[in-house]
């Protein structure tokens, strides 16, 4: 849309947008801004659900997400994890990780066009025809009984595959008396760049008030690439927003786990050269380290 | 429940080293924890009988409310968070020991422009869309269902569960008949028997009774949410997300649907009279001068639309109240002569809506006076009608009492 490309960009300045929450204020104090190697600011809040063993609620920015975990319990008894995302240990669960996006809201439809995993991405315009929101859903009243969008669902099952994996290699899910099952269920309320790291983090604060053995705080950090502009160099931004991830060229996802200092997912898309692609592992890589210091902080003295 | 954060491994390395997170209930509360799991109806008829709920309200008190609106701006136009009892989540509460235990509810309001019926031109919809999920509550599976057979087995119903068991067959409970149970057996103190079984949240009705109630109240008027007569108008989506369920859901989503067309803003439009295409105008955009933009619109036969909140109409105010079979006050002399003295709790928590299996009167009112919507449900209980008009007059003063908590600021 217009607005995106005629606005000029200025890594050094890129807005925040806390003031979005007074819509009738002429802009009397500038908005804020932030560097190219800031991260938003996060808000943790650890046992927010009373009916659920374990939860938390983050905010990253402007993107919210609540998670809520089961368990743990016995391996055996684990009724909802039939053959899920556990591959390959004879489909049975160990951890089931579901990233919900909240339905209808959590993400825009425009973000949903063009940085969506179905289909080819050189598509970029939108693919969603405007009767489609409109018509189809109201049309078909069976369809609103899921939970999600049916549009939303390939990214949906995309972050839960890179959460299981992101989640897997810290919980300890075989501790004294037998295998245990954990069930860990992720809902964005609202997506603006950022869902998985703030998902992750979510997941932590969640696994570890319920009580589950972990053996590190996986921790994400995400980078962006944005295109070369005049000067020729491609400039990397640490924590894109969602405006920055849909004029990004390419985007870096990184898991870790900061304390035995390995990555466990690293999650690629777009195009970018390998300075570039190395600079924003790199800024990835220190966003977690930041964020595992936030986590940790929320975890000993928090709530 | 209190945790805390425990080294638990002997070596420490820069961060290494085990933490786990202990949490230290004493021997007391389990046995307070099981002794609620097990046999809710005598745990809750402890305190009734004391004339008080476990938690410490008074039978006709509802928990205090806490609607938080606007707090979803990137996605959706108006938002609101109802929270019944427990602390503010989102809200920056330094002093948060104890975790939240309130009923949350989210909602919020996507536009849809559509086509307008052919008898009702000017005006537009809304729709309503409820969903749970295993967030909610630990019944709740991934489509959002709660499923009520699993637990039953450990509530002490047995005819309910067995009597539906006979027909469904999936229980295992074991099927012995349906009669002489030896120490399952529910008998009422009159000699009648009790076939209730707690009833799940069915989301499905709650859409529709949202719907229904927002309709038939006045609450909103159709007329501003016509766009250009006969061609289009906006379809206001409301999505309803219950995100903690500790009771009283019903009374909570209506409220927090209320509370986001209420701060709902229809954005500005552009209308192209050639083609009546509708084209939303991004708030950067509507600064443009004054002038120049009237020739243009002209020239382009664009016309533009304020953008606006809605005006409303008197707020419709649910009310439930649960209402616990009468054998659970056995004590009670007056139950000589046949009447039933159910007890009334207003403002049900999940453990009295369990107890009262069903058994619920939702009534919404407004402010001008009336009754909106008034609904029995279950069939445990009967009122006589000197209870209905004390329950309307209930309804009444909660709706005066809550009227200002969401049309605040306007």
């Amino acid at each position: 849309s217009a607005s995106f490309s005629s606005v000029p960009f200025d890594p050094w300045r890129r807005p925040t947008h806390d003031d979005d929450d007074d819509d009738d204020r002429d802009g009397d104090p500038p908005p804020t801004t932030r560097g190219p190697k800031t991260l938003r600011r996060l808000h943790l809040r650890r046992s927010v659900l009373s009916q659920s063993t374990g939860s938390s609620l983050v905010e990253w920015g402007h993107t919210k997400v609540l998670c809520s975990v089961r368990g743990p319990r016995p391996f055996h008894c684990s009724g909802l994890s039939h053959g899920g995302s556990g591959g390959g240990n004879g489909g049975k669960a160990a951890l089931l990780c579901q990233v919900r996006y909240l339905s209808q809201i959590g993400l825009r439809p425009e973000s949903l066009a063009r940085r969506s995993f179905v289909g080819d991405a050189s598509h970029a315009g939108a693919k969603l025809p405007k009767d489609v929101l409109s018509t189809s859903q109201d049309a078909a009243p069976h369809v609103s009984s899921s939970n999600s969008s049916v549009a939303a669902f390939p990214d949906e099952t995309h972050l839960s595959r890179l959460l299981h994996d992101a989640l897997s290699p810290a919980v300890m899910s075989d501790g004294p008396g037998g295998n245990r099952a954990v069930d860990v269920y992720v809902h964005v309320l609202q997506s603006d760049g950022g869902a998985f790291g703030a998902a992750v983090a979510a997941a932590t604060l969640a696994l570890a008030d319920a009580g589950v053995g972990m053996r590190d705080l996986p921790c994400v950090g995400c980078a962006a690439v944005m295109s070369a502009g005049g000067n020729g160099r491609e400039r990397v931004l640490a924590d894109p927003s969602e405006d920055e991830l849909l004029r990004a060229e390419g985007v870096v996802t990184v898991a870790m786990m900061p304390n035995w200092r390995e990555v466990m997912v690293w999650d690629q898309c777009g195009r970018m050269s390998v300075e570039a692609s190395r600079e924003a592992m790199e800024v990835a890589r220190d966003g977690c380290v930041t964020v595992a210091k936030f986590l940790r902080n929320c975890l000993l003295e928090g709530p | 429940m209190t945790s805390k954060t425990k080294l638990s491994s002997a070596h420490l390395n820069e961060g290494q080293g085990e933490y786990t997170i202990q949490n230290e209930t004493s021997g007391q509360e389990w046995i307070l924890d099981a002794y609620r799991s097990l046999e809710p109806r005598n745990y809750l008829k402890e305190f009734t009988s004391q004339n008080v709920r476990p938690c410490g309200r008074p039978f006709h008190t509802s928990r205090p409310i806490t609607i938080l609106t606007s707090f979803l701006k990137r996605n959706s136009r108006g938002s609101a968070m109802v929270t019944l009892g427990g602390s503010d989540k989102i809200g920056n509460t330094d002093d948060s020991t104890s975790s939240s235990s309130g009923t949350t509810v989210i909602a919020a309001c996507t536009l849809l422009v559509g086509h307008p019926g052919n008898a009702t031109p000017t005006h537009g919809d809304i729709d309503v869309l409820v969903t749970a999920s295993p967030l909610s509550g630990p019944r709740f599976d991934i489509m959002g269902r709660e499923s009520v057979d699993s637990v039953a087995a450990f509530y002490n119903y047995p005819h309910g569960s067995n009597a539906r068991a006979a027909t469904e067959n999936d229980n295992g409970n074991g099927n012995h008949g349906g009669h002489g149970q030896n120490y399952n057996c529910n008998n009422n103190e009159d000699g009648t028997r009790n076939y209730d079984a707690p009833h799940p949240l069915d989301i499905k009705q709650l859409e529709s009774w949202i719907r229904r109630t927002l309709r038939s109240s006045r609450y909103i008027d159709p007329t501003e949410l016509g766009i250009e007569p006969g061609k289009s108008a906006w379809r206001v989506r409301i999505s309803i997300h219950v995100v903690n369920h500790d009771g009283n859901v019903w009374d909570a989503a209506l409220l927090s649907a209320c509370a986001a067309l209420a701060d709902l803003k229809l954005p500005v439009v552009e209308v192209n009279r050639k083609d009546g295409n509708v084209r939303i105008v991004d708030g950067a955009e509507g600064g443009i001068g004054g002038d120049d933009n009237g020739v243009e619109a002209e020239k382009k036969k664009v016309q533009r639309r304020e953008g606006r909140s809605l005006t409303l109409g008197p707020v419709p105010v649910p009310l439930t109240i649960a209402i616990l079979p009468s054998n659970n006050n056995s004590n009670d002399k007056a139950n000589k002569n046949g009447k039933s003295n159910p007890i009334f709790l207003v403002d049900p928590t999940h453990l009295e809506e369990d107890v009262a299996c069903g058994n619920f009167v939702t009534l919404v009112c407004n402010t001008d006076d009336e009754i909106v919507d008034f609904n029995k449900k279950g069939s445990g209980s009967r009122l006589s009608l000197n209870r209905i008009s004390a329950l309307a007059s209930m309804g009444f003063g909660r709706a005066k009492e809550l009227e200002p908590l969401i049309v605040k600021d306007r």
